[in-house]
């Protein structure tokens, strides 16, 4: 038994979108709510996402279509019923955030506005510019003061504390000190982000290495689908800074070196404007072939005109110009698929509990599943706000009727060994040089298009990776703002992450959404509709399948 | 490309003062100077600590201080600094705020001053629509506080500001650009009793510097300053030594074109704070003594009339 | 070359030794300066805060003034070339606002089109005569002399409007003082605030901030400061005794207008530049110069 010097009913950990949701849920429900974070709130990723959050607000639409498209993109491995929580609460999850105040961009009447987005049968994604996470990440940070939920600011979690499958709390590092101690929590709600720093030049922030799910795999819970990541259509070439969807939902054409608009060879409908998985596909066929230029297709958003730039997105004009040298008002940006989302994670249920009692995960960290095997652009953030809240009303529920949970006596001297041995091992291997590798590994055997061949030798680099992990070395061994060991950790973390999704990557033996493989090139819904879920064991990574919970939509061939 | 980093090294445990450290780099030609710091973590000492994140100018993490001025460094390429004659690139950590190490400062202060403005939409409990329906907002109405939405609370206006600097009483840019997002927001039922608060808080202690003109993100709180203060004038918040000060400036000028800055001093102390002018005085005997004190009739312009004509067809109601 | 000259108010109010210098050093560079005694306040972002129109309005009629002369607008203060600055531009980019502004004026038989050039003297001295041709008139170089040059804040803020020279990295008065034969003295508070603009309303903030630029000053071991702003002045030197008493600080500064340092180099009579209007003495800092 350890005292805890901290303790919460419900525990968040995690400040973006999905975790300040939960918090004010947790909080409003009249529940005593913290958040725990490695970084400031306002710092988290969910403030990158750019183009918009859709809900079927406009009233020529319907939430159903909204649900179809999710399940369509999702190429059918989305939950239907999660999907149609998601789609059905939408609307007024986006109202809920303008009555607090976030300010949408409008049409002429004062309405919301909505903009076409990937894989939509309707301009469903409401937006403001092209800043939309930013302003609702300030617009759910605002919540959180106005609540007075208490913020761990740069408080790095370690691990999960998991007793006979009852969550107790977590272990954590206070960055400005160095103190490592124990938190208790009657619940805990993961929200965490995503893993996209396991990939080379990821659009995501150098934060989101994927510390939540690895921390909650440890612990015992299964994660869910982590072979499906989705690579975004257009980012920028030099260091993988994401360009908006948006741009395609204004009217942006994506061109090949002969100046074709190439994409309706691919997707004769929709063009430009069809699911991720299958512009990221089109563009790297494109470059295979020899009709790239340097490496990349053209994003031409010159016929936009600037005044329509200007208005609508600015901050994309401003970066492209900042990090390609390019103004998107003068000449066409090259840009190139890059890894973007991780539509799995943690193995939760509509009410976002895991299978560890007392353990919730909301967000990009979880498999709700919302998004299956491929998620639509404006749909992420979505499920923040959507699965966020109703994390945190599960979790309250589930604080209001358990007891704190007593704390193992090894939780927290475990931890204090782990980082021990970061300090006095006589280990050689660097942090940043098996990161650079890792990443590089990842990004040439599991990139867009995958086969047996390379993904098999692609696992037993990871694994070699794995086992230099036990040498390194770092030379920071002071006690305040040590980023050199939260690296560390962090990189642990992606080190089990990228077994996790090279395992899965492995043994799904079809084609489906972001999972593209050239010996299996179709989808096989005979085998393969099936979530894959990975639980630990002492072997090391367990393989097992759960279905999939269908509904309304039986599959069919997925067309745009 | 060649550069040299001289960057400001302080850890707690070990260190008395702060001391500066060389590390060399040769990166590819349009390396940020992110991309710099992140070079020496990986290749040169993985104990420089600073904070980043997003590493494309939209969390706000990476803030410091470059040959004496505060850049968001991930947005800063070293090319910008090399072309301006210097390959050394001094930084050290932003200023007006305490440094943990190296890097990395206690933003506390400035999330406090952030907190103050009660950052969050107080609407009319009456007027907020059903959960089904949005606010009719129009896009002219959304046009005030759009660039306040772009503010990433980076602190880079907050470390270059003069005022922040001395006064840790004053907001800051930043947090009032916060408050101008609500005071003009048509959702909102505070405005006045937050133009009142923003007068405690410091809305009338801004310098006109302008630093806080180059924001990264192009947020520019120096014109949503100036915006609250006319908006807090209009609003009838003008018993305040600011308010104040601007009205018989203005009126000033209304008179005879020109300032006559002894009348304004001796009007704003008050003709009859008879311990304000005598505490004034030293000050007044000196500039007299100087032949500072000017004969009011040298502030006047030629044509007087036409100014008060200006006055009369644009001039606040109060100044006619 | 001829100017329209802009005093301003406090050249001609608490400053006279700016304006009197100013015309001194005029003479003796051949430049011609039309006063423009006609011209009002340039509102100080103070009219600005309160009504922006009011203060377009009253800065268009003086660029309108100028306009009719064929003259650009010499001034001699920060905030003036601040001000003046941005209204100009506000203007020229946004016809609506020129327009409405053109039909106050109209009632004063006034037009503006958008042609005046607003500069400081520095950038007059700089720019358009030349720091080669400067050098030329100096008869008492300042040898020796280690000045720092106080560029202020507002004189280079917002770089579209007064944009000279570099925000962030300003060389244009230190090379003006190498062209004087000076020394120019590098220190951390040459670009940063005085605290003019709230002397009156936060006066223990306002000190604040000109102790610490006379402290940064000294530290870098300037024999003296030079401003190009009268309002800088004001509150470095004319309260020079007050803001050290109140902050209690020991520092003691000379600081000179950018008119009376040029001015001096080129060899006008001490008396005629009015040195002993300053507060601070500047006669021991100068006594290897006179």
């Amino acid at each position: 038994m350890v005292d805890a010097a901290i303790q919460h009913d419900v525990l968040v950990v995690g400040a973006g979108l999905a975790g300040m949701r939960a918090a004010v849920a947790a909080r409003e429900a009249g529940v005593d709510t913290a958040i725990i974070s490695k970084v400031h709130p306002m710092r988290s990723h969910s403030g990158a996402a750019q183009g918009g959050i859709n809900a079927a607000v406009a009233k020529d639409d319907s939430w159903e279509n909204h649900w179809f498209d999710t399940v369509k993109g999702s190429d059918y491995l989305a939950d239907q019923d999660a999907a149609e929580i998601l789609t059905r609460l939408a609307p007024d999850n986006i109202r809920e955030l303008e009555h607090q105040g976030c300010l949408f961009s409008r049409w002429q009447d004062g309405r919301i506005a909505t903009r076409p987005f990937g894989g939509a049968g309707f301009p469903r994604t409401c937006f403001v510019a092209d800043i939309t996470g930013h302003v609702i990440l300030q617009t759910v940070y605002e919540q959180v003061l106005k609540n007075g939920v208490t913020v761990y600011e740069e408080f790095f979690v370690v691990s999960l504390i998991v007793e006979d499958n009852v969550c107790r709390g977590v272990i954590t590092l206070d960055m400005s000190t160095g103190k490592l101690s124990a938190v208790r929590a009657k619940a805990v709600v993961f929200a965490t982000g995503g893993s996209g720093r396991v990939f080379y030049k990821s659009t995501n922030s150098l934060i989101s290495t994927g510390d939540g799910v690895a921390i909650a795999y440890r612990a015992g819970a299964p994660v869910e689908d982590m072979e499906f990541i989705q690579f975004h259509p257009t980012t920028l070439a030099s260091n993988g800074v994401l360009i908006t969807e948006g741009a395609r939902g204004e009217g942006a054409y994506l061109l090949n070196s002969e100046g074709d608009r190439f994409m309706f060879k691919y997707a004769p409908t929709k063009g430009e404007l069809a699911s991720r998985d299958v512009v990221s596909r089109a563009e790297w066929t494109e470059i295979l072939e020899g009709r790239g230029v340097n490496g990349c297709v053209l994003l031409d958003l010159r016929h936009l005109c600037e005044a329509r730039i200007q208005e609508r997105l600015p901050q994309i004009r401003e970066l492209a110009i900042d990090f390609a040298g390019c103004d998107p008002v003068n000449a066409p940006v090259p840009i190139k698929p890059g890894a973007h989302y991780t539509m799995g994670g943690i193995r939760v249920d509509k009410t976002c509990a895991s299978t560890v009692q007392g353990f919730f995960a909301a967000g990009e960290c979880s498999a709700v599943s919302v998004h299956g095997a491929n998620r639509l652009g404006g749909n992420s953030i979505l499920e923040t706000v959507v699965f966020g809240k109703i994390a945190g009303v599960s979790a309250a529920q589930y604080a209001r009727e358990h007891d704190y949970a007593s704390f193992p006596s090894s939780a927290l001297p475990d931890q204090e060994s782990r980082r021990n041995a970061l300090f006095q091992t006589t280990g050689k291997e660097k942090v940043a040089v098996l990161r650079d590798a890792m990443q590089a590994v990842m990004n040439e055997h599991f990139h867009i298009f995958r086969n047996e061949a390379q993904m098999a030798a692609g696992v037993n680099k990871v694994r070699q990776l794995r086992e230099r992990f036990a040498n390194v070395a770092i030379n920071d061994h002071s006690m305040v703002f040590n980023t050199a060991l939260t690296e560390a950790f962090e990189l642990d973390a992606m080190l089990d992450l990228a077994e996790i999704i090279a395992l899965g990557a492995l043994a799904r033996k079809e084609s489906r959404g972001a999972h593209a493989r050239i010996d299996y090139k179709d989808r096989d819904d005979a085998n393969w509709l099936k979530h894959t879920v990975i639980t630990r064991s002492p072997e090391g990574p367990k393989l097992s399948y759960a279905p999939v919970t269908m509904g309304k939509f039986q599959p069919m061939e997925r067309v745009y | 490309m060649k550069s040299t980093f001289l960057i400001q090294r302080y850890v707690p445990e070990q260190d008395s003062a702060p001391h500066v450290e060389r590390y060399e780099l040769d990166l590819w030609d349009e390396a940020t100077i992110l991309d710099g710091l992140l070079a020496i973590k990986d290749s040169q000492d993985d104990s420089l600590a600073f904070r980043r994140a997003c590493r494309h100018a939209i969390c706000g993490s990476c803030s410091m201080v470059v040959n004496g001025y505060t850049k968001l460094v991930c947005k800063t390429a070293i090319a910008s600094e090399v072309k301006r004659g210097r390959s050394e690139l001094k930084i050290t950590p932003m200023r007006s705020m305490k440094v943990l190490k190296d890097l990395i400062v206690d933003m506390s202060p400035f999330w406090k001053h952030f907190r103050d403005v009660e950052p969050w939409l107080q609407p009319d409990p009456a007027k907020v629509p059903p959960p089904n329906e949005e606010y009719r907002v129009t896009p002219q109405q959304l046009a005030p506080s759009r660039k306040d939405l772009n503010c990433i609370l980076c602190a880079v206006c907050f470390s270059d500001c003069g005022v922040t600097e001395v006064d840790s009483h004053f907001a800051g840019p930043p947090a009032l650009a916060k408050a101008h997002r609500f005071v003009t927001d048509p959702r909102d039922s505070k405005r006045k009793e937050r133009l009142e608060k923003l007068v405690d808080l410091g809305l009338w202690d801004c310098a006109h510097a302008y630093n806080c003109m180059e924001c990264p993100k192009h947020v520019d709180p120096a014109h949503a300053i100036a915006d609250l203060r006319r908006i807090s004038i209009e609003a009838g918040i003008t018993n305040n030594i600011g308010a104040k000060h601007s009205q018989q400036f203005t009126k000033s000028v209304g008179r005879n074109g020109r300032l006559d800055e002894t009348r304004l001093v001796m009007e704003l102390t008050g003709i009859t704070n008879v311990t304000g002018q005598i505490r004034n005085a030293p000050q007044g005997v000196r500039m007299l003594l100087k032949g500072k004190l000017p004969l009011p009739m040298h502030q006047k312009v030629d044509n007087p009339k036409e100014v008060r004509r200006i006055f009369e067809t644009v001039g606040t109601k109060d100044e006619q | 070359m001829k100017y329209a000259y802009f005093t301003g108010c406090v050249a001609k109010g608490t400053c006279p030794e700016l304006h009197a210098s100013t015309v001194e050093l005029a003479k003796v560079l051949g430049i011609e300066l039309w006063e423009m005694t006609d011209a009002t306040c340039c509102g100080a972002g103070v009219i600005r805060d309160e009504n922006p129109e009011l203060q377009i309005a009253l800065n268009a009629r003086t660029f309108a003034m100028a306009e009719a002369a064929e003259m650009d607008i010499v001034n001699i203060c920060s905030t003036c070339q601040q001000n003046l600055g941005q209204d100009n531009r506000a203007m020229r980019e946004d016809p609506a606002l020129l327009e409405r502004t053109n039909d106050i004026l109209s009632q004063n038989g006034l037009h503006y089109s958008g042609k005046t050039q607003v500069k400081n003297l520095l950038w007059v001295l700089v720019g358009d005569y030349g720091l080669d041709r400067l050098a030329q008139k100096v008869v008492r170089p300042l040898t020796g002399l280690r000045v720092a040059s106080y560029y202020g804040c507002q004189l280079l803020r917002p770089v579209e409007d007064t944009g000279y020279d570099d925000p962030d990295n300003p060389t244009s008065f230190d090379n003006l003082v190498r062209a004087l034969g000076g020394t120019p003295v590098d220190y951390a508070g040459k670009t940063r605030c005085c605290g003019f603009h709230i002397l009156t309303v936060n006066e223990d903030t306002s000190t604040k901030m000109a102790v610490k630029r006379l402290e940064e000053a000294e530290e870098a071991e300037a024999d003296i400061m030079v401003t190009p702003c009268p309002l800088c002045h004001t509150s470095l030197d004319a309260y020079q005794p007050r803001a050290t008493k109140l902050q209690g600080s020991n520092v003691r500064m000379p600081v000179l207008h950018l008119s009376q340092l040029v001015g001096l180099a080129c060899g006008i009579d001490v008396g005629d530049l009015k040195l002993n209007q300053l507060m601070v003495s500047p006669q021991s800092a100068l006594s290897g110069v006179l």
